[in-house]
């Protein structure tokens, strides 16, 4: 149902011109007095013309009228779910349904159910479906499948925890004989919620028959025998899939260990028969098993993969079950021999994962002159493989230099160091361009000292996109506000939140149609993740933050419609942001003596981080009053914390009718001064001073929006007046004081390290220098480099 | 310590050390969730013992089936190992894996392609070793935006080309492939099924 006319009206709302919205409605209203869409219409621009509770009022009557077509019902459900009335968004849909059930309410239910990843939805709209279309077998199956899902919701009844999968179970059990592996999955996921595991095999092999199993039931199958403790079906499988379909799984491996030592066969023959990575692996599974000492095993193993860079992360995986006194002994003894006849490229990994080894033995050697020493002597040994690989392929040997550069920022983690290491990763990579880890921590380091470019250019090298920028890219964006507030530069990394609102959306839908039942339920997980992501959420408060700061209305208004719509989807974030690949080297954990330190910039994983910084948006555009005080305010830097403290004092004031003695906010705006960093080339001097700017913004804000609302006193009057002033203060003694002292500071910080650098004293970082052929010429470009990334900092602070 | 697992849609969040190799692209989610939706038993992984017993995937593969009648085959769209874990049979294996399973019912196909840059003797090599022969050589399969779609087959250059490497099943008796493939070509638009 879409008329000119109507487009004319929506193209009203859209440019804000709401009384000729509303005229041009009453015309339609008043032509077609029963077309309920026209008075739904009027509510949507009550609605956008920020009448919102007439709007909600006329929209819960209208929903009593039991409105059937399907425009007034969409347009219905997007004005309740504006309002947050989501419950009321699905009921209309809910009760049209009951009482005018058509193919067209019941199916686009359904499929709000898929955009809005809503469980209950999808369950309710395929039962009616089902009862609707009865002899459609793929409603049946979407009501099955859908009752299981609800039973798994976090937030479903007792009720539909226990009885709507009973109900989906008898569906499938009504759909015999089953006509796939799809089919077949919707029923043993049925009956493991409804607890009657012990028929799972049975319908699986029923189906299967004699052809080979579906690698989805194959598993369900293994873990329902090891479940129900049915060694002897166990032990059968496990030599059907390993023998008969040749997989070398080491799942299947592990139970058919832990089922022949369970049931006293031997296995011996078989398994020493056969000589895989998997075997070996599971020869020490074997030992562990039966209790005995799996050193021999681990030997045996390494004799056989010690070349292959996973030995090092196959045998970690056993390392407490290992005997550490002769695992020691044996390395030392292995360390030159055992690969001295293969070429130098196989000895390179071995003495890789030996020197992994030794270190996971001892980490207490780590970061230790000695170490560094033997780091050094080994990537010296084998550096000149790099000009026999290939341009793709990594260089074993980076571990030493990632190893070298952890273990000299454990010893001294000063700016000085970090230069130190800047150099170091700078000259590998040209050596080795496409090695991400190496430029991961480059990208990292130049985002500590302050070099926001540096840090991008190098980001961009890895060549992230699609989903690789929600769990990659707070590398780059974290606290972007206040350390270069470009609003153009979020914009891919916001990309894939767009494309997760359609793209998911859409195949989620196609997973339905085509029955492929053992994705969707990753799907919808897939979809939530995205839709709460702490990155996006992160990504939204920057927005919010840029616009303020560059007075940047149209930033905000490309954002509008991804916005933070209610407290709900903060209190569900996923924190998909993956800090693993950071450490996916060297002992491949993260080092508890680094951690801290190398991503002080990065708001802390899981943290409240985003909950306390929406809370001071709230605040700041009068969405709300008071700020929760269970947040822990931990994870905010030393500027962010003054900055809540003051806006929540300034805050306090206004909710006192601004009536209070201004001394303790006057104390506060002076503690500004106490938030400077140790070092002036680090992110958090930047940092301090654009959240500076921007918390004396926000306190504009505010008095502005308070002195609108309130006819105070005098005496308020006065506390506005005075606020004003230190807020001016603020800004003026930020533009013209510290902006050109810090430019100062830092050039005078950066003299001494290049001095330092040029004039080492100490032999160590010699060694390293001459080892990497790091010379006057190369100090000298990236101090430079380093210089003119600063510089661009000053440039951004002093225009705003 | 490999096992072999359905690939979720979930498992993108983990793919970081997969797909931060140069070579590995990254694909939108409509391309990765059209081989979920449409072809769901043929995209699966490998995975590891990760800390606290978690698997973590260390490669993974998008397969297909397409084609009619003698041309109903199995396609390799993307086989990817993390650098951790190459040079020991990880790819070969996953191959090898999508190979068993279409030989058997529901799939059947009659053979099993893929594509590869002429230049990647390392993947050629491995796909020999494996059982596969270059079919036919497609012209300009790896060309972008800056190289114009080529009109004839005459002109070659190994960075811009693909082989279309084939492996027959047992039903195929040895039809879709040749002994002399590289010296056939094509140009991009003959290899649509």
């Amino acid at each position: 149902m879409s008329t000119q006319k109507e487009e004319e009206i929506f193209k009203a709302i859209e440019n804000g011109t709401f009384k000729f919205a509303a005229q041009q409605c009453s015309k339609l209203i008043k032509k077609y007095p029963k077309a309920t869409y026209y008075q739904v219409l009027n509510n949507y621009i009550l609605l956008k013309s920020g009448k919102q509770e007439e709007s909600l009022t006329n929209c819960l009557s209208l929903m009593e009228k039991t409105p059937n077509d399907i425009d007034s019902l969409k347009l219905l459900h997007e004005i309740f779910s504006e309002l947050g009335k989501f419950n009321e968004s699905f009921q209309i849909f809910e009760n049209a349904a009951k009482k005018y059930p058509s193919f067209e309410i019941l199916t686009t239910w359904f499929h709000l159910g898929c955009e809005k990843n809503n469980v209950k939805v999808l369950q309710k709209a395929s039962m009616a479906l089902k009862s609707f279309h009865s002899k459609q077998r793929l409603f049946q199956l979407w009501s099955a499948f859908t009752s299981y899902l609800l039973s798994k919701s976090p937030d479903a009844s007792v009720m539909e925890r226990n009885i709507i999968p009973k109900v989906g179970l008898k569906t499938m059990q009504a759909l015999k004989p089953l006509k796939s592996e799809q089919e077949v999955y919707i029923l043993v996921k049925l009956l493991q919620v409804t607890g009657d595991v012990k028929s799972i095999p049975d319908e699986i092999l029923t189906f299967t028959g004699t052809d080979k199993l579906d690698l989805e039931l194959q598993i369900i199958l293994m873990d329902t025998f090891s479940q129900l403790e049915d060694y002897e079906n166990l032990y059968k499988w496990s030599l059907v899939i390993l023998k008969d379909y040749k997989l070398d799984d080491f799942n299947t491996w592990k139970y058919l260990i832990k089922s022949s030592v369970k049931l006293g066969k031997d296995i011996e023959e078989f398994l020493f028969g056969y000589n895989t990575r998997n075997s070996r692996l599971a020869v020490i599974e074997y030992n562990l098993a039966k209790g005995l000492s799996v050193n021999e095993s681990a030997y045996d193993y390494l004799k056989f993969m010690g070349t292959k860079p996973c030995a090092f992360l196959d045998i970690k995986a056993y390392i407490e079950s290992i005997d550490k006194a002769s695992f020691s002994e044996w390395l030392v003894g292995n360390e030159l021999d055992l690969f001295k006849d293969t070429d130098d490229h196989k000895k390179l990994i071995w003495e890789v994962n030996v020197t992994k080894f030794k270190l996971l033995l001892n980490r207490q050697s780590f970061g230790t002159t000695d170490f560094i020493s033997g780091l050094l002597t080994k990537f010296e040994k084998y550096k000149s493989l790099y000009h026999a690989k290939a341009k793709t392929d990594f260089h074993p040997g980076d571990e030493f230099i990632l190893l070298l550069v952890q273990s000299l920022l454990s010893r001294d983690f000063s700016t000085r160091t970090i230069v130190i290491c800047i150099l170091i990763l700078e000259e590998v990579l040209k050596k080795d361009e496409m090695e991400f880890h190496l430029r991961i921590w480059l990208v990292q380091l130049y985002k500590l000292i302050n070099c926001h470019s540096q840090a991008s250019l190098n980001f961009a090298k890895l060549k992230v996109k699609n989903v690789q920028y929600d769990i990659m890219s707070h590398y780059l964006v974290s606290r972007l506000a206040t350390l270069n507030p470009d609003g153009s530069e979020l914009e891919d990394h916001f990309s894939i939140y767009k494309s997760n609102d359609l793209e998911s959306v859409y195949f989620i839908k196609v997973a339905f149609n085509q029955g492929s039942f053992n994705k969707i339920e990753s799907m919808l997980q897939f979809h939530k993740r995205l839709d709460h992501s702490f990155l996006k959420h992160h990504e939204l408060l920057q927005v919010n933050k840029i616009s303020r700061l560059l007075n940047d209305r149209d930033l905000l208004v490309s954002y509008k419609d991804h916005q933070l719509t209610s407290a709900a989807a903060l209190q569900s974030e996923f924190d998909n942001r993956d800090m693993d690949i950071f450490w996916d080297i060297g002992l491949h954990e993260p080092l508890p003596e680094l951690t801290d330190k190398i991503f002080a910039n990065i708001p802390a994983k899981n943290s409240d981080y985003n909950k306390i910084i929406d809370a001071l948006e709230k605040v700041v555009s009068g969405k709300s009053q008071t700020i929760s005080e269970n947040l822990d305010l931990s994870c905010l830097s030393l500027a962010e914390r003054w900055s809540f403290d003051l806006i929540s004092a300034v805050n306090k004031l206004f909710r006192d009718q601004g009536e209070c003695d201004l001394t303790e906010i006057q104390k506060l705006y002076a503690q500004f001064n106490s938030t400077k960093p140790e070092t002036n080339l680090s992110w958090e001097s930047t940092h301090r001073l654009l959240n500076g700017i921007d918390t004396a913004k926000s306190i504009q804000h505010l008095i502005t929006l308070n002195s609108k609302a309130s006819k105070g006193s005098k005496s308020y009057s006065n506390n506005i007046d005075e606020l004003k002033e230190f807020n001016l203060s603020l800004l003026n003694s930020i533009r013209e004081v510290e902006v050109p002292n810090l430019k100062d500071c830092q050039a005078k910080e950066l003299k001494q390290i290049q001095h330092d650098l040029l004039f080492n004293e100490q032999q160590q970082i010699s060694e390293i220098f001459d080892s990497l052929n790091i010379d006057t010429l190369k100090i000298n470009t990236i101090i430079d480099i380093i210089k003119y990334s600063t510089n661009e900092q000053h440039k951004l602070i002093r225009l705003l | 310590m490999t096992s072999l697992t359905p690939f979720q849609a979930t498992d993108l969040f983990d793919l970081n050390s997969v797909n931060l190799d140069p070579l590995t692209e990254n694909f939108n989610i409509a391309f990765y969730f059209e081989y979920l939706t449409k072809w769901p038993s043929l995209f699966f992984k490998s995975t590891e013992i990760g800390p606290h017993s978690t698997q973590i995937p260390s490669g993974y593969m998008m397969g297909k089936t397409e084609g009619k009648a003698d041309l109903w085959h199995t396609h390799i769209t993307a086989v990817t190992v993390n650098a951790y874990y190459r040079r020991i049979g990880l790819a070969s294996y996953l191959c090898d894996n999508l190979e068993y399973m279409t030989d058997a019912p529901p799939h059947e196909t009659n053979f099993i392609d893929l594509f590869v840059k002429a230049n990647n003797h390392l993947a050629i090599k491995m796909y020999e070793k494996l059982g596969y022969d270059v079919f036919r050589r497609v012209v300009g399969y790896y060309g972008n935006e800056d190289d114009p779609y080529p009109d004839n087959t005459t002109k070659i250059r190994d960075d811009k080309d693909a082989f279309d490497m084939r492996k027959g099943m047992a039903r195929d008796n040895g039809k879709s492939t040749r002994k002399d493939g590289r010296s056939h070509r094509c140009l991009p638009h003959d290899i649509r099924f």
